[in-house]
């Protein structure tokens, strides 16, 4: 009986403990990594696949202005992708295929796939494999700080955000949501060292369904000057797509 | 025996015109095979040297862990069993050095550029300096935490200039990005024909933007005390190490090319298999040998032929060398006939004949030689320029050739034996002429 008191009071005390942080919010400001949480479920689409036709138009001061057209599949709740270059027709056909925690890079001309990382750029544009995957923000970044802030028209919450753990392609992010309906405007990511490395604006949003989704963005590079990526989304559809699209026989086939 | 030589020398200088153009056939040969013998062989040696000091020594160890989250993360975590194990061998070892490398992009105002970037512990690698040819600046500042040593060629296609600061944009270990200022120091001339042109920065530095503690590092390079036993002593450490601490296999794939991935992390650290893992630091070794295997093996394929070329003109030559001397039979029987009647037996005839052969090519030999040499010293005083794939395979910038006395005695052999295969047909026939018959020949 002594037991079992004392078992019940160190989960008492434990649950308090754990409660501490969120407990010392100011009153008024929302529990952050449930508003993180709901970023990442807009985001994602856990029940439904998810694909697009994406144009990416790449300003590099040193290589001029370039337009890529990339077909995307997404399955989130198997966290399976598959991103297929259709523009240029130097790199038709190259794909980036996600399976089983791996992602794939598919060169038609050697007809060979070779290990990538979610961390890499996407065909050297400023935006990353992952971006156009899971968003993971609430399971890999802690608030660290928050402050409140109008960008544009918006009010918003600026969040600083720390990485969980060292696996995370950036060290720390800052992010601009909105207070109203929670929808990310802009982040800022910095390297190990503290540096800006990118800045996203995340400037449209679509309504699919009963989701928001982000078509138009832009990721800036904020070491080399001049240097951006815009992203623009179209043909977004939630309807189902075929399993065999997350193959990589699906993909050698298309090049066929 | 000192007849028949004596005779054979006198005869050598009756035909002169005859004796060098077989002496002459016979040089050529023996000149082709010393040239390209010997320029490969310089070659071979140059190319070793400047890669074992790009690389960094002959055996190249490096480490890897297991991630909490499952990654392989390339850090040797605990060098101990490794450092023991050499520690005991460090009569075989010249020098051991710690490492650290990343593959990133420097940026230069608009420019970028892909670069590898290896962190060397200047302190403990005081003779570092010695090894890079300096296009401009100074190594004087390198162990500075910031300072960057760049091939010239680098640095050329940035636009940047000592002195001036730039941006390296690389992965930690784990794979987050990350960015650091360097300052350019110097350029030195850099191979990127052959993509080993490495930017250089103090460890301390290289390990900072790899998220590494300043006294950590990822690959352990031993200098050997000689290159010739690097297979033989990487097998005896390897065996030293079995048991104390996991080992990377080195049979199924390329293990330079295992280690590059893995160090460089062009596609991120690699997620472990849960039935693959293993506990604390996992050793993997690639050497000199494994970089070097597939120019070795161009240079035995040139060797080779450069041999086989050899053997054709020796070919040539022993069809020449039995020809001339039926002829000199032909000319010489009355000769033979009388020194039979003096009492000189069969094999002194027979051995007259091999002498003269023998004393003809290595007369030969002795002249294709000193051509060879003398081409060699000539090509060796012409100082190339340098920056060009081409200063891989030079001696600070010079035509480099390393005369192997054991192959050079070997082909002089084969030369002789040759020789003295080709002559022994005509000198069998005129040690079989009656006397009487060749006394009374005229022609």
């Amino acid at each position: 009986m002594r037991l079992r008191v004392f078992a019940a009071s160190a989960l008492a005390l434990l649950s308090v403990l754990r409660a501490a942080p969120l407990a010392a919010q100011a009153p008024g400001t929302p529990d952050f990594n449930a508003l993180l949480a709901a970023v990442d479920r807009r985001t994602n689409y856990g029940a439904s696949d998810f694909s697009a036709r994406l144009t990416l138009v790449s300003e590099d001061p040193s290589e001029g202005t370039e337009t890529r057209n990339v077909r995307v599949f997404r399955r989130d709740r198997a966290d399976t992708l598959l991103l297929l270059v259709l523009k240029p027709e130097s790199e038709l056909g190259q794909g980036y295929l996600r399976v089983d925690d791996s992602l794939w890079f598919y060169d038609p001309e050697s007809r060979k796939f070779t290990h990538s990382s979610v961390k890499e750029n996407f065909q050297g544009t400023d935006a990353k494999n992952s971006d156009f995957g899971l968003s993971s923000l609430a399971e890999d970044y802690a608030v660290a700080a928050h402050a409140e802030g109008r960008l544009g028209p918006h009010e918003t919450w600026i969040l600083d955000l720390k990485a969980r753990h060292d696996e995370t392609a950036y060290a720390s992010k800052k992010v601009w949501i909105t207070k109203k309906d929670g929808l990310l405007l802009k982040s800022e990511d910095y390297s190990l060292s503290g540096r800006l490395l990118r800045t996203a604006y995340y400037t449209s949003y679509a309504r699919v369904g009963s989701s928001l989704v982000c078509d138009r963005f832009t990721y800036v590079d904020a070491l080399v000057p001049g240097k951006k990526t815009s992203i623009l989304m179209e043909e977004i559809s939630l309807r189902p797509v075929p399993d065999e699209v997350f193959t990589k026989a699906y993909v050698e086939r298309v090049n066929r | 025996m000192n007849q028949s030589m004596r005779i054979a020398v006198r005869n050598v200088g009756r035909q002169k015109k005859r004796t060098v153009l077989l002496a002459g056939a016979v040089g050529l040969g023996f000149f082709i095979i010393t040239l390209s013998g010997s320029l490969l062989g310089g070659i071979a040696v140059s190319a070793r040297r400047n890669f074992s000091a790009a690389f960094g020594g002959h055996l190249y160890f490096s480490g890897s862990v297991v991630s909490d989250r499952g990654s392989e993360i390339a850090v040797m975590a605990d060098p101990g069993p490794l450092e023991s194990v050499l520690a005991a061998r460090s009569r075989e070892i010249a020098s051991i050095h710690r490492r650290s490398a990343a593959a990133g992009t420097l940026i230069f105002g608009p420019r970028e550029l892909r670069q590898t970037l290896t962190g060397v512990d200047f302190v403990r690698e005081p003779d570092f300096a010695g090894g890079l040819r300096i296009v401009s600046g100074s190594l004087d500042r390198r162990a500075e935490p910031g300072a960057l040593v760049l091939p010239a060629d680098a640095a050329d296609r940035l636009g940047v200039r000592t002195g001036e600061a730039l941006l390296f944009r690389a992965s930690t270990v784990h794979g987050q990005r990350n960015v650091t200022e360097l300052v350019l120091i110097a350029t030195y001339e850099g191979q990127s024909g052959f993509g080993v042109s490495a930017g250089y920065a103090s460890l301390g530095t290289v390990n900072s933007l790899l998220g590494l503690g300043s006294g950590e590092f990822q690959t352990l390079n031993v200098w050997l005390q000689d290159d010739r036993t690097i297979d033989a002593t990487a097998e005896r450490i390897l065996a030293d190490l079995a048991g104390r601490a996991p080992l990377e296999p080195r049979e199924d794939e390329d293990p330079m090319r295992r280690m590059a991935d893995r160090l460089l992390g062009g596609s991120g650290p690699r997620s472990v298999g849960d039935g693959e893992r293993w506990e604390g630091t996992r050793y993997g070794l690639a050497t000199l040998n494994d970089l070097m295997a597939q120019f070795t093996s161009i240079l035995s394929i040139a060797d080779a032929l450069s041999f086989w070329v050899f053997l054709i003109l020796l070919a040539i030559t022993m069809v020449g060398i039995l020809n001339s001397y039926r002829m000199v039979v032909v000319e010489r029987t009355a000769e033979i006939g009388t020194l039979r009647a003096l009492g000189l037996q069969k094999t002194g005839v027979r051995n007259v004949f091999l002498w003269e052969a023998l004393f003809v090519s290595l007369y030969g030999a002795l002249a294709g030689l000193a051509a060879a040499l003398a081409v060699l010293a000539l090509a060796r005083t012409a100082v190339l320029p340098g920056g060009t794939v081409l200063s891989f395979f030079l001696d600070s910038g010079r035509i480099p050739f390393a005369v192997n006395p054991l192959e050079t005695g070997r082909n002089l052999v084969l030369l002789c034996v040759a020789s003295l295969a080709a002559a022994s047909f005509p000198a069998r026939a005129a040690s079989r002429l009656p006397p009487a018959a060749a006394l009374r020949a005229a022609y």
